[in-house]
């Protein structure tokens, strides 16, 4: 998976347009990020194999620190 | 003697909550959302003096009605509530008074959640197979709407309240299992995140207690549901997996050989997630909680019964059950469908 689709699906996840958010965009500026969104976000690791503790999430304030926490199955 | 779910009915309360009343009620919560991520349009709802006996006993009403069997031949009662009619007595005992059940017989409450059916049906197998009783009376009944704060979409727009009666008896004669092998899991570190804090003896309820509100808008006091769904999701992920292909391999079966697997019908989005995950065909996956919402102990029974009626389930089908929720519990279950 690529850091663009990492983007993408965020953008799906939150409804909001292609090319709207950047990965310097906190969370809370966006509006929502909520328990639904992280919800998906974990379905989201989970279809990449990976199994993300929800603590690690909350304590997520951008959407670089989202990608992070997406570890080696973000390449690019 | 082996033991094997012989007949199930079902009741639910006639007030509902659609998604409509819901996004009225939630300007930023609008109808074809609730649907498309919970995969519910409307859940029951018990009236203000209707308990968890009261949809139980209408269930069982059913079952009796129904021919399945007589009022007289039931000789132990287990009634899975997380919602009873009172601290004590237990609420079977109210259940055996007003069924007209025999005094000569059992009756016990069994406090789980989500998993409850598939507890309830592994303590029936051995209450049958050690010869204790040929017929027990298998009720869940649960009414969380008294839980809810009225200002928290995230577990209104999720649970329903609904009672199921399961019939599991007796079968003579020699022959594999009917009912089981069984798998079971207990988690106690996800204690918090799906609880009820007050009311217990650990936290008496407060008459006034304050009001607090999540990062998603949800308003709840100690006194009501709080449910942290993205750590249940984790859960989830991570203990239904592993648990049905145990169960599977326990009971040498493959995909194929599994007319139907019914998984707690906890939401839409967790179940589809689920079923890709675990690589399942759409037509052999139950889905059955579009009309009544979460039902805790009840979706299971509930979605077995309904895909019997459709005519999705024949005598002879293979059946994988699997419970999974709040403690955090979970239990798995393999069946032979023996209406």
């Amino acid at each position: 998976m690529t850091e663009a689709g990492v983007l993408s699906e965020l953008e799906r996840i939150m409804r909001m347009p292609p090319g709207s958010i950047s990965v310097g965009e906190t969370l809370e500026s966006l509006g929502r990020w909520d328990s639904l969104a992280v919800v998906e976000f974990i379905a989201f690791a989970d279809s990449l194999d990976l199994a993300v503790d929800p603590e690690h999430i909350d304590q997520c304030v951008t959407i670089r620190d989202l990608i992070t926490v997406l570890g080696d199955k973000v390449v690019g | 003697m082996r033991a094997a779910v012989r007949a199930i009915e079902y009741y639910l309360p006639k007030q509902t909550l659609t998604n409509d009343d819901l996004a009225t009620l939630f300007p930023d919560w609008p109808a074809e959302m609730i649907e498309a991520k919970t995969g519910i349009i409307e859940r029951r709802v018990a009236a203000a003096d209707e308990c968890a006996s009261d949809l139980g006993v209408a269930a069982a009403r059913k079952l009796f009605e129904n021919g399945a069997c007589r009022p007289d031949e039931i000789d132990y009662v287990l009634m899975c509530t997380q919602s009873p009619d009172y601290f004590l007595p237990t609420t079977a005992c109210l259940l055996q008074e007003r069924l007209g059940l025999r005094t000569g017989v059992g009756a016990i409450d069994v406090n789980q959640g989500c998993s409850g059916f598939v507890y309830g049906l592994g303590l029936a197998k051995g209450l049958i197979e050690t010869g204790q009783a040929e017929r027990v009376l298998l009720i869940t009944a649960e009414t969380y709407s008294k839980f809810i704060h009225p200002g928290d979409k995230s577990v209104r727009s999720l649970f329903g309240d609904a009672a199921a009666a399961t019939l599991v008896s007796a079968v003579s004669g020699e022959g594999p299992t009917l009912l089981g092998p069984f798998v079971y899991g207990t988690d106690g570190r996800g204690a918090p995140n799906l609880i009820v804090p007050s009311g217990g003896a650990r936290l008496p309820r407060e008459r006034e207690a304050p009001e607090t509100r999540d990062d998603s808008g949800n308003t709840r006091t100690v006194n009501h549901l709080y449910m942290n769904g993205p750590s249940i999701f984790a859960f989830t992920l991570k203990v239904v997996p592993d648990a049905i292909t145990r169960l599977q391999g326990i009971a040498g079966l493959g995909v194929a050989d599994v007319q139907l697997y019914v998984l707690h019908q906890a939401s839409g989005y967790m179940l589809d997630h689920l079923r890709r995950k675990l690589q399942l065909p759409r037509e052999r996956f139950a889905v059955a909680l579009s009309h009544c919402g979460n039902t805790v102990s009840s979706t299971i029974p509930i979605a077995l019964k309904s895909a019997h009626a459709a005519g999705d389930l024949h005598a002879g089908d293979r059946v994988i059950v699997m419970g999974f929720g709040v403690g955090y519990s979970w239990a798995a279950a393999a069946m032979t469908w023996t209406p």
